[in-house]
């Protein structure tokens, strides 16, 4: 049915590519465990950044909407040093972007204030929206709180300077701290309100444990 | 064996001469360092490729040679990209998603059709060295002229200070043709001056 020739060419080619493969293989082995160590420390690195009190994050378990459709929160993680809540950092993705979407990493210390962000994933115009990530920009948000809006040119108390012709980069970064500002508002909220209800329970505890003492002491004395 | 070589870097220069491989050169030399990057990556792929193509040309069957060369050029591609985003994580950001383009870069599957598959080992390493260096010093230029006229910086060193108004168009898509168009001009008129005076001598 088949030539001896095609069988060899076949053969042949099956040799060349099962070598290729078991090399493959040999050095996703050795590099696999770099490359998960190097994103874990880019991830914590970028933590750190932008909360620098912070020498521990933990992830929060809330779930979070937003009123801004053009916004995603995608993780929030707890910042804590000595065991003690010092901040969060929020991820936050904005589809708003002019080349796409924006990841945006921002602090928040625990009087809800910024801390710094940092620009994690962007397509935008290089030297225009990619100056974002520069500090020029940056910076205005370091101890902003509330709501923020973008305004062109100088720039007052809660608003923040456009970059120059990229309005719409700005706005995109702008939403994404907006968001992350409420997401770490509801995350102190809900601890808050978690400890309260511990709290609680721990009070009916003790109050239970000492009628239960109360009644064996009178129980006792009517013997 | 030094003609080999020397013919990558000038004569033969797969990006002002052959004009191969033009999506990587002209998407990732925004930046000097981006085109040292890249073109030291595809050097690595075009050395190891050449070598192996050049030993395996008697072993790969005429009929499915082209599928043995993208096989053997993608899993040297796919080391590099492990590598690079192990031990140099940097590098594999700023390039991303150009470093699995390799595999298509027409100067790699160009020079195993048109040298390795005909000649020795060593020579078609030379001659994948002096092709990688060529490649290499075309994306640094390139790469040089768009970051100072672009970003006003070299190599990220700033050197303008701060006064300086950077040409933003030379840091976009359009910014890589002008350079490319000018450096060719600009190669081409020295060429055929060349020419000229050796008639005249």
């Amino acid at each position: 049915m088949f030539g001896k020739e095609t069988i060899v060419v076949a053969i042949k080619l099956f040799v060349i590519t099962a070598v290729a493969a078991l090399c493959l293989a040999f050095v996703n082995k050795v590099t696999a465990p770099i490359i998960a160590e190097n994103s874990e420390n880019a991830q914590t690195k970028a933590l750190q950044s932008v909360l620098s009190e912070a020498s521990e994050f933990k992830k929060s378990t809330t779930a979070f909407g937003s009123d801004d459709n053009t916004v995603t929160i995608d993780s929030v993680n707890i910042g804590f040093a000595n065991s003690e809540v010092v901040g969060y950092a929020v991820t936050v993705t904005s589809n708003a972007g002019y080349g796409g979407d924006v990841k945006v990493m921002v602090g928040i210390d625990k009087d809800l204030a910024v801390t710094d962000i940092e620009i994690l994933e962007s397509s935008e115009t290089a030297g225009l929206g990619a100056n974002a990530s520069k500090p020029k920009f940056k910076d205005q948000f370091k101890g902003a709180k509330g709501v923020l809006s973008v305004v062109k040119g100088i720039a007052k108390d809660g608003e923040i300077s456009a970059i120059a012709s990229a309005t719409i980069t700005s706005k995109a970064v702008t939403s994404c701290v907006n968001a992350a500002l409420g997401a770490a508002e509801e995350v102190q909220k809900s601890d808050a309100a978690e400890n309260a209800v511990q709290t609680e329970k721990k009070l009916e505890e003790i109050k239970q444990e000492t009628e239960k003492q109360i009644g064996n002491v009178t129980e006792g004395g009517d013997k | 064996m030094k003609k080999t070589f020397l013919n990558g870097i000038f004569k033969e220069n797969p990006t002002f001469a052959l004009f191969l491989g033009m999506c990587p050169t002209l998407a990732v030399t925004t930046a000097a360092f981006n085109g040292v990057g890249m073109g030291l990556s595809t050097m690595a792929v075009l050395i190891c490729s050449n070598i192996f193509i050049s030993l395996l040309r008697k072993f790969i069957p005429e009929k499915v040679r082209i599928a043995a060369y993208v096989v053997v050029i993608a899993s040297f591609v796919t080391v590099v990209e492990m590598a690079l985003k192990a031990y140099a994580p940097a590098v594999s950001e700023s390039l991303g998603l150009y470093i699995p383009l390799i595999v298509v870069n027409c100067i790699i599957l160009g020079r195993a059709e048109a040298f390795a598959s005909k000649n020795g080992a060593l020579a078609s390493a030379v001659d994948g060295l002096g092709m990688g260096l060529g490649f290499t010093l075309a994306l640094t230029i390139i790469g040089s002229v768009r970051e100072i006229l672009g970003a006003g910086t070299f190599f990220g060193i700033s050197l303008f200070g701060e006064s300086f108004q950077p040409v933003t168009i030379m840091i976009l898509p359009p910014g890589a043709f002008l350079t490319l168009g000018i450096i060719v001009m600009v190669i081409n008129i020295i060429s055929a001056k060349k020419k000229g005076a050796d008639k005249v001598a």
